[in-house]
């Protein structure tokens, strides 16, 4: 404990003691940086490509002194650094230094059957089995994918001029293993490369010891220091081969006290119990008129998989407020309305359409039959599209519109007097207003949150209810509370969707920022987890779509609902339009 | 009307390399006039199979993509203007069943339902065609059959067959071939050395593995046989594995990345 005290008390002083023009470079190195949250889902696939295995993704905790940087394996768990840096000498990014380690870790999980022993064996013993045994899975990963060999080779950097420690020796067999065209006449070297080609079946991980040992005892013959904690392999792709010194079940041994520490507890058990507070009158109030209360899973990026019955959610009675608003609402955008009605008319539900002027139709357009006999006989070149073709306009949809109705609605939309609240409000009743003339089965939900435990969702109008004063009230007395948990919402949504018979369906979320909530401090979880809800949504026939009031959104909401299906509204004037365009484009 | 159908005979013999019992029990299955349906991904073979099929059997094949906007008109016939007046054109099913050819609805399930009902009649043992329009009864020809293709994967769950329509037909599984199989396939249609056939394989297993994890179908044959092309024209190969195979499979760009990174540990 001392001694984590005294070294994490030395780090902050060199910290704190760098001189100011380090913080411009750090700057400068943070453009380079590539962080393991932003890229772990293409290693992941990568991984999966490679593999046809899913493997489990972690990162490294930030508290873990630097040489415990280095990659790790731990009960098929890969974990990587949190961020890399790009290495400006070898073209090096920081995504191909995590592809290469993701690339060679798995390699271990694939071919590292065996365990060894470290019984009765030195440092340096133990260093050399590692460093064939890291050839020998590479080798063997390398004979099913040959381009790999160029990934790892790029990062191995020793030449025969690193001669001091034993580590540039094993960097320099490291190499020698891998890449045939690196020159290096050490005898001790060499002798590495002849004994490992000469191996008769590299399957068997035996070599990897029995090379190793002999090594070993060539190496101490030249009488170089060797001590394990710093005479490590330099190559920052390569994982400290912990792993293979660890049988099964076996806890492993790590250097850094801190990766045992609740920090590490805390990325397996992402969401801590919230904490408890003095519950609001009005929430008790709420808590008294709630229905029904559902339980949602919930996805763990960091673990890949989903907690079953995670998140309690409950649908609750909407307050009602006075009708006025809503009628004030609809009279001051009388302009607006009118201008829609046009909008409508063209998507409303037309029985039979004729679409004539074809070349190519069902049955003859007679009228423009004859034209053509008549220019015929009259020696003129007829019209050829002289067909038609009747279409059948059903308008077979449901549409939900889901809105957050968390805290953060109450603040002003950026440069404008109102809220986005208020905002909302008003678009909820136009577009209610819209769809209720062209006869589409709608529904407008709301909902906000406070910790996994109490997602509230009110249910503000319903699909088969018509849209009268009731729903009219609750839209006038929607207020705004508490956080965004997006992914629970969307899953109940989606399971009001699958108990309409319509044959599209549609979900619009319009939302003023992205999920958060009281108990989730980690952004990427509920980012995640929204995601992995709209695709669940997707596989159910749903159709995803958000319009978002946060100017900043572009970053994580196409990330959420994909590059389409999006749309961050700037100018807000236009917004009712807007929503009933997209509404005629997603329906027609 | 003999060079009406003609024109849809296969003289060249198609490259077909058959990778289980499909040819012989196609055959039994033609014996019989019993309709069939080609299930599996697309680029998998089933387009050339039946092209070799009625080239094997000798008879004409008439091929209908269908679509979402193809109605009834499309596949009976419809009335179309001449000097004379109007005059009844067939349809390409109508063609096949007078004249006694494969009609091969290729997709089928892109169409409309009430445009698949209209091949029932032809489908159980009445075998006739009723054209409403016309007031006429087509009674198929003996040799004429059947077939249409059909990919369950990677439509949405709207998008099915009705259960009438599909248990009127016999089914032949399709998938992509063994790899072996697929390496002699690639090689022969594009004329690249095997050992680049079998990196191309190689490649496409490998985003195979990520059908359902990210990607809604996997690399088909076709686009090997794309690729290995461009590679037959001295295109640098892994510029021409993301030209026919990684930019056309998906637009998630961390899909890409990962799929680009796949490729180069084949061909680094």
């Amino acid at each position: 404990m001392r001694a984590t005290f005294t070294r994490l008390a030395s780090g902050l002083q060199s910290h704190l003691s760098r001189p100011r023009k380090g913080t411009v470079t750090t700057l400068h190195a943070a453009r380079h940086r590539t962080r393991l949250l932003d890229v772990q889902r293409r290693i992941r696939i990568y991984l999966r490509a490679l593999w046809n295995d899913d493997f489990t993704i972690r990162q490294i905790d930030f508290f873990t002194a630097d040489e415990g940087r280095k990659p790790f394996i731990d009960k098929r768990r890969i974990y990587l650094p949190s961020a890399l840096y790009a290495d400006n000498t070898e073209h090096l990014t920081g995504l191909e230094i995590y592809r290469a380690a993701a690339a060679h870790a798995s390699a271990h999980l694939m071919y590292s059957k065996n365990h060894f022993l470290p019984k009765s064996l030195n440092h340096c013993q133990i260093a050399m089995i590692s460093a064939i045994e890291d050839a020998r899975v590479e080798a063997l990963a390398i004979r099913k994918f040959p381009g790999l060999k160029q990934l790892w080779a790029t990062q191995h950097t020793a030449t025969p001029a690193h001669d001091k420690t034993a580590s540039d020796y094993l960097d320099r067999l490291a190499r020698a293993l891998l890449d045939e065209t690196y020159q290096d006449d050490d005898p001790w070297v060499s002798q590495g490369r002849v004994l490992f080609n000469s191996a008769d079946n590299l399957e068997d991980s035996h070599i990897s010891r029995t090379i190793g040992l002999k090594l070993a005892d060539a190496f101490q013959a030249r009488r170089i220091k060797f001590n394990i904690d710093t005479d490590m392999q330099s190559a920052p792709y390569r994982d400290n081969n912990r792993f293979l010194w660890n049988r099964p079940g076996e806890a492993l041994e790590i250097i850094n006290p801190y990766l045992r520490s609740k920090n590490v507890l805390r990325t397996d058990k992402p969401i801590a119990e919230p904490k408890k507070r003095r519950v609001p009158a009005r929430e008790v109030e709420r808590d008294k008129t709630s229905h029904d209360t559902y339980l949602y899973p919930e996805w763990n990026y960091r673990s890949q998989s989903a907690d079953q019955s995670w998140v309690t959610l409950r649908e609750m009675d909407a307050a009602s407020g006075d009708l006025q608003v809503v009628e004030s609402i609809v009279a001051q955008n009388k302009h607006l309305v009118s201008r829609m009605k046009n909008l409508l008319h063209a998507i409303r539900d037309g029985a039979v359409h004729r679409i004539r002027k074809l070349e190519e139709g069902d049955d003859i357009d007679i009228n423009a039959a004859i034209r053509a006999q008549i220019d015929l006989r009259l020696g003129r070149q007829p019209d050829t599209r002289i067909m038609m073709r009747t279409v059948r306009k059903t308008r077979d949809i449901s549409v939900l519109v889901l809105l957050d109705l968390s805290r953060s609605m109450n603040n002003p939309v950026q440069g404008q007097a109102h809220t986005a609240l208020e905002l909302t409000q008003q678009v909820s009743v136009l577009f209610a207003d819209a769809i209720a003339a062209v006869g589409d089965p709608f529904a407008i939900h709301g909902f906000c949150s406070e910790s996994r435990h109490n997602v509230g969702y009110f249910r503000l109008k319903d699909f088969d209810q018509p849209y009268d004063d009731v729903p009219k009230a609750r839209l006038a007395g929607m207020t705004g509370q508490l956080g965004t948990r997006m992914g629970a919402a969307i899953r109940h949504a989606t399971y009001h969707l699958n108990n309409q018979k319509a044959s599209k369906k549609l979900l619009l979320i319009l939302s003023d920022g992205e999920p958060t909530d009281v108990d989730v401090p980690d952004k990427h979880y509920l980012r995640d987890d929204a995601k992995k809800s709209v695709e669940e949504a997707g596989h159910n026939g749903i159709h995803t779509y958000c319009i978002s009031l946060d100017p900043s959104a572009d970053k994580y909401v196409s990330r959420i609902f994909g590059a389409r299906n999006y749309m961050v509204v700037d100018h807000v004037r236009s917004l009712p339009e807007k929503m009933l365009l997209i509404y005629a484009g997603l329906t027609r | 009307m003999r060079d009406t159908i003609s024109q849809y005979r296969i003289e060249q013999k198609p490259y077909y390399r058959a990778v289980a019992k499909e040819v012989a029990v196609y055959e039994a299955a033609y014996a019989e006039r019993m309709p069939m349906m080609l299930k599996g991904p697309t680029g998998c073979g089933k387009t050339r199979f039946i092209e070799y099929m009625a080239w094997k059997l000798q008879k004409p094949l008439i091929t209908v993509a269908c679509n979402e906007d193809m109605t009834s008109s499309d596949l009976v016939g419809r009335f179309l203007l001449d000097a004379n007046g109007t005059r009844w054109q067939d349809g390409p099913l109508t063609i096949a069943a007078r004249h006694g050819a494969i009609c091969y609805l290729d997709e089928i399930v892109e169409a409309r339902q009430d445009t698949t009902v209209a091949i029932h009649p032809l489908t159980d043992n009445r075998r006739v065609l009723p054209l409403e329009k016309t007031n006429e009864l087509v009674q198929a020809h003996p040799d004429f059959q059947l077939v249409i293709s059909y990919n369950p994967g990677y439509q949405s769950v709207m998008k099915d067959l009705k259960q009438s329509t599909k248990q009127r037909f016999g089914a032949l599984n399709f998938n992509y071939p063994q790899h072996d199989i697929e390496v002699e396939i690639v090689s022969h249609e594009t004329g690249i050395s095997a050992e680049i056939a079998h990196k191309l394989v190689a490649i496409a297993e490998m985003a195979r593995h990520l059908k359902g994890h990210g990607l809604d179908e996997g690399i088909s044959t076709r686009m090997l046989i794309y690729a290995g092309t461009l590679i037959a024209k001295q295109v640098d190969p892994l510029t021409a594995c993301d030209v026919a195979l990684v930019t056309p499979i998906t637009d998630d760009p961390d899909m890409c990345d990962a799929l680009h990174a796949a490729v180069t540990s084949h061909f680094g």
